[in-house]
């Protein structure tokens, strides 16, 4: 740049960086006039005036010696790889290390899983007194069994250096996570409601950990929140230098506290700078209060991104933590709910008794604000479940199959159930109400809106206009009215993603039995019942998500006719209204608490408390004409398959809410879902949509040239349980299948005759087993076991393991990250390959591996592209497979292709392109290693289309299900199809 | 640097800054040696949770290395000029020989309190910076000269101004312009290079 140009452009700077920033651009325009080039670089170079401002402010030297540091830190000490420690942990690799010691990733051989070894500084470890703490600390936090904290295994030596054997874990830190950044609230109440439950099981045992901090909380791959270091803080009071101890006492000194009281050896307080209470920097005795206030400042971190207390010298800091406030967390994030500022506040109050006394009431409130926040509307769950089917409809889905036991030995009610609608996986219900005197069902599938004479199969359908807009739209039955001559829909402009439906645009109509389609009642709106007399409809307003966190929707009356509207209560927290049976009330949602109240919304009762609903998994409520409530347990959708779900009575005093008949479970499901219940005028019958999984697998013969699949059969050799076509015997004479029969998964040799299926062997694993592949040298399978922790979640860690064909347990061969796919070629001698993402997930690694040897040789990386088709591959997948002479590997950077073929030999790399490429979820090498089959998923669906070397597709096989792929037999002849169905259907309950 | 006093290290520089190259090798393992008690003190910090006080004892450290604040000189603009050259020379040779320039420059961003707390603020990338500020030089050698004088001479805005024969005024206006440019300049390499 010319020198007179440049001293323009600094000159400008320093002229703008004095005009108010709003200011600033037409300052600019005004000063370079018709010189764009000018302003520009002006405008660019005041653009780094904010992230400049610590650029470069600490010496050189300072970084350099931090450099220095890491570079101590990480050299080679301590237990080398390969190296196996008191005859039980191989060390893999060393993770890392810092103040409080080294970390190695290790394998414990015995039981076959992945830790972390911790060994202790050196200088601590020949302290004695340091060591015995040590021990002592390090058994009391082995007690802590809780998914919220770090487990610890096992204390140890290995050659004189103490070590702790613990959880391995993948992720970061919550330092990490926090980045200097605000965490989007709900994000922030999730983890802050585990670091809560980890603290409470803790404290429970009267173990204080002393050193909550973001660096202390680790946050994993599936967002699940571990505390980490519980009872390693107390380790360094004993080892304070005299630097530390005299730091100490000139921060008491200036508290005028007695020096005799802090002095003492164990009485020296230092946690980490910015994390102490107030009573950790006067040295006194610490109780689980002062973790609260810890927890309070890290709270405060994730809510504004920044520390609340800060100086650049101890004493400056220990100076605000014991007298200022912190800048209110709102002032910093105007997106933070205004209770979340006050619990974090109260939990930052200098004196302990003002604090929170206990954890559990601060996770009280902080799922207070969770509930407010969460949007919640009345929405048909088995609706939603659709959507969030589809955004787990990846290998893992497979396992969520409903798991019907027995209806109960228990003595249950002898509950008389009756399936009302008889839809097919292809067209589930998708909501439905029984009219009042029990004569019809209204009820919403795929193919429109139905009203069916109860008992019979008559049904007539509605005919429906289009959206208010003449978009698609997603239809809703509401609650009837009690002439049961007409009742209530709703339509919610369809969701663009499979997402739910959640919207502002939510309309109500009116439909006559008598005939005619639905007639307009009011747009923005949600009917969430009808009083008895009919004369009254309380309704919300459109949930409002980008209003202020606070926001909720407002709560209405009208009459029937859509007249009089009056609104019942302003915007806030109220949901879920529904009339009492009494006639002259109502019930509602409020903070999480079930409330009762008058048509004025006046003389609110609490019914049900917070804890109390949260006790009893109290869902959503129906009310019996009796008094009684029905409800279900809070079913956790697809978590588990075996998680319950089930309807519950009880009956308490709905002007006091003091319980008379405690809860009864009516029903003993397992692994199915319910939902939308309604109830008739009578009380007797009980409608509601009840869901369920079912997986199927077939086989079929390819036609030449693979143009077409025939004669395809079921092979599934039961219908109930799970089971899945995994791979081909090397003859293609027999399928591997997985299977699941109550809770036990075994794997099968499935001929294709169709004989009796041969157990190979049994497995101990409880989870997921999901694709089990042969090696190559037909010694082994190789499955990737999904622990049942994961919840499916395909990104968290999976355990490699090997089956011996011969016989023998399920042994770990290594751990893959972030979904490891794999795959192995049928040529002997040839690794097999796993594909994983990186941590960034922006690269997919394809690493060989070995079932005896473990991992091998990285082959390849490959930046990943982002998907085109947005909600159909909700998350990017890795797509990577291994031909069958494993000398090529087929590659997506995006579920919508293109694939490319790279050669392990140094062949060039050639791309195969075609639409039929879209939307690809899973991969198979056709036997031959000429072309591919590709599973492709759509919103109502999947496809198999077999794609050849050239890019010429032919489709073979469609399917409804929520996940489905295929397993082409070796010898190019056969395709094996694994399908799970989801089907959806009303039922009808009696006699409860 | 224990056995060696602070005067023999002031001739060293002198030698140095005089364009005797052996001089050099004899002030780069001092250097080095107080990295690494600068680094042990860092890590013995970090143990014990107290970083802050740490991060003061390491500028304190380099002081005490180049002794600058005792020694009453007639040249004493140009000794302290020599001091940031060195530093720059030495812990660039050391970032250098580190691997650090292949890492490709994580954005820059290290403040006094935060740089020594978050490992993965280390990734600070000195040779990129070096190359800028040669970048800089050319266009505008007084901006380069206060930045080496800042940065790696550890110098603050007084001292600076007094070494440059300016007015603070001029030091502050010409690091504040700096700094934006190079934080601009890495963070477009950055980009490049990605």
């Amino acid at each position: 740049m010319e020198p007179e140009r440049w001293n323009r452009v600094e000159s400008l700077y320093h002229s703008a960086l004095k005009v108010a920033v709003n200011e600033r651009a037409a300052f600019l325009q005004d000063e370079c006039k018709d010189d764009d080039e000018l302003r520009k670089e002006v405008e660019s170079l005041l653009s780094y005036e904010d992230s400049a401002a610590d650029f470069i402010e600490s010496p050189a030297f300072t970084v350099a010696a931090k450099l220095v540091a890491e570079d101590n830190t990480n050299a080679p000490a301590g237990p080398a790889a390969d190296t196996v420690v008191s005859q039980r942990f191989r060390i893999l690799e060393k993770l890392g290390g810092g103040g409080m010691g080294v970390v190695y990733k290790a394998e414990d051989t015995k039981l076959r899983r992945l830790v972390a070894l911790k060994f202790l500084p050196t200088e601590l470890s020949r302290d004695p007194q340091a060591l015995e703490r040590f021990q002592r600390e390090a058994y009391a936090a082995s007690a802590l069994n809780h998914p919220n904290i770090c487990t610890v295994y096992d204390v140890d030596e290995y050659q004189g250096q103490p070590f702790i054997a613990m959880e391995f874990l993948e992720g970061q830190t919550l330092e990490g996570r926090v980045g200097g950044q605000p965490l989007p609230t709900s994000e922030l109440l999730d983890l802050a409601i585990q670091i809560s439950d980890g603290l409470e099981a803790a404290h429970t045992r009267g173990i204080v950990h002393r050193d909550i901090k973001p660096s202390n909380i680790f946050v994993t791959t599936r967002s699940q929140c571990k505390i980490l270091d519980f009872g390693l803080a107390k380790l360094q009071e004993p080892d304070a230098t005299d630097e530390q101890r005299s730091i100490a006492a000139e921060i008491v000194s200036t508290e005028e506290i007695p020096s005799s009281l802090t002095l003492t050896r164990t009485g020296v307080a230092l946690g980490t700078a910015g994390y102490m209470s107030p009573e950790q920097i006067r040295g006194e005795t610490l109780d689980k209060r002062t973790d609260l206030f810890s927890f309070g400042l890290v709270l405060y971190e994730m809510a504004a991104g920044q520390r609340p207390f800060t100086g650049d010298t101890a004493l400056v800091l220990a100076d605000a933590i014991l007298h200022r406030e912190p800048t209110p967390v709102r002032e910093l994030n105007r997106t933070i709910p205004q209770r979340l500022e006050t619990i974090i506040s109260k939990a930052l109050e200098k004196d302990r008794d003002k604090r929170y006394q206990g954890v559990e009431e601060m996770r009280d409130d902080l799922e207070l604000i969770r509930r407010e926040i969460t949007p919640k509307k009345r929405l048909r769950k088995w609706i939603l479940a659709a959507g969030m089917i589809a955004a787990l409809a990846i290998v893992g889905a497979i396992f969520w199959a409903a798991k019907h036991l027995s209806p109960a030995a228990s003595g249950l009610p002898d509950v008389k159930l009756t399936q009302l609608t008889a839809n097919s996986t292809e067209n589930p219900v998708s909501s439905g109400t029984i009219s009042p005197d029990g004569k019809y069902l209204a009820y919403t599938d795929h193919q429109g809106m139905h009203i069916k004479l109860v008992g019979s199969d008559d049904a007539q359908s509605v005919p429906l206009p289009p959206g208010p807009r003449n978009e698609a739209v997603v239809w809703e039955i509401g609650p009837w009215f009690p002439d049961s001559r007409r009742f209530v829909v709703h339509s919610h402009p369809a969701p663009a993603n499979g997402d739910d439906w959640m919207s502002m645009d939510t309309s109500n109509w009116i439909v006559l039995v008598s005939g005619g389609g639905p007639q307009k009642l009011r747009d923005s709106a949600y009917v969430w019942d009808i009083s008895r007399d009919g004369s009254m409809i309380a309704f919300g307003t459109n949930f409002d998500l980008t209003a202020e966190a606070n926001a909720g929707d407002e709560t209405w009356l009208m009459s029937s006719d859509g007249t009089n509207p009056s609104r019942l209560f302003p915007r806030g927290p109220v949901c879920c209204v529904h009339f009492l049976p009494d006639r002259k009330r109502i019930s509602y949602e409020f903070d999480g608490a079930l409330v009762a109240s008058d048509l004025q919304g006046r003389s609110p009762v609490t019914l049900l408390s917070p804890s109390e609903k949260k006790r009893l998994r109290f869902g959503d409520v129906l009310w019996l004409p009796d008094g009684r409530s029905l409800y279900t347990d809070e079913c956790k959708w697809f978590m588990r398959p075996d998680a319950p779900c089930n309807f519950l009575v009880e009956r308490r005093d709905l002007q006091t809410g003091k319980p008379i008949e405690a809860p009864r479970r009516l029903t003993n499901w397992v692994g199915s879902s319910l939902g939308g219940e309604s109830v008739t005028s009578d009380g007797k019958r009980v409608a509601f949509a009840k869901e369920s999984f079912r997986s199927a697998s077939y086989v079929g013969d390819l036609a030449a040239g693979r143009t077409r699949l025939s004669n395809s059969r079921r092979v599934t050799f039961e219908e109930k349980g799970m089971d899945a076509v995994s791979d081909w015997t090397a003859d293609s004479k027999s399928m591997i299948i997985v299977h699941n029969r109550s809770g036990q998964w075994r794997l099968y040799k499935q001929a294709l005759d169709g004989s009796e299926p041969q157990p190979l062997r049994p497995t101990a694993e409880a989870g997921g087993l999901e694709e089990a592949v042969i090696s190559p040298d037909q010694k082994w399978i190789i499955v990737q076991s999904d622990p049942p922790e994961n919840n499916g979640d395909i990104r968290a860690t999976v355990r490699i393991m090997r089956v011996s064909m011969a016989g023998g347990s399920p042994e770990l061969i290594f751990t893959a990250r972030n979904g490891g796919l794999i795959s192995c070629p049928r040529s002997s001698g040839k690794p097999c390959v796993v594909a994983e993402e990186s941590p960034d997930r922006k690269t997919m690694i394809v690493t060989a591996f070995d079932p005896v040897q473990g991992r091998g040789v990285e082959l390849g990386r490959f930046a990943l592209k982002p998907d085109a088709n947005i909600g159909v591959n909700i998350d990017h997948l890795v797509l990577c497979q291994i031909s069958p002479d494993g000398t090529r590997l087929a590659i997506a950077r995006s579920s919508d292709g293109p694939v490319e073929i790279h050669s392990l030999k140094g062949q060039p790399t050639f791309t195969i392109s075609a639409t039929s490429l879209e939307r690809m979820v899973m991969l198979k090498w056709a036997g031959d290693g000429m072309g591919l089959f590709v599973s492709r998923r759509f919103l109502d669906g999947y496809e198999i289309v077999y794609v050849d070397i050239a890019g010429n597709s032919q489709s073979l096989w469609r399917s409804q299900g929520t996940w489905c792929v295929s397993k082409p037999s070796p010898d190019g002849r056969h395709l094996a199809i694994y399908e799970v169905e989801k089907n959806t259907n009303m039922w009808m309950m009696e006699n409860f | 640097m224990s056995s060696r006093s602070s005067s023999e290290v002031t001739g060293l520089l002198r030698a140095w800054g005089q364009g005797d190259e052996n001089a050099l090798q004899k002030l780069i393992p001092l250097v080095y040696d107080q990295l690494h008690a600068a680094a042990r003190r860092y890590m013995a910090g970090e143990r014990a949770g107290h970083t802050l006080q740490t991060t003061a004892l390491i500028h304190e450290t380099y002081l005490r290395l180049v002794d600058i604040r005792r020694v009453e000189w007639q040249d004493r603009a140009h000794f302290l000029a020599v001091c940031a050259q060195l530093m720059r020379r030495i812990l660039i040779d050391f970032a250098r020989s580190r691997g650090y320039q292949k890492r490709g420059g994580a954005a820059p961003h290290v403040n006094f309190e935060e740089a020594l707390v978050v490992t993965a603020q280390s990734d600070f990338n000195l040779v990129a910076l070096d190359d800028a500020l040669n970048r800089l030089a050319k266009m505008d050698a007084r901006k380069s000269n206060v930045v080496e004088l800042r940065f790696f001479g550890g110098l603050d805005v007084k001292e600076t101004a007094e070494v440059m024969k300016v007015s603070p005024d001029t030091v502050m206006r010409d690091w504040k312009m700096a700094k934006v440019w190079l934080l601009r300049e890495l963070r477009r390499g950055t980009d490049h290079g990605a």
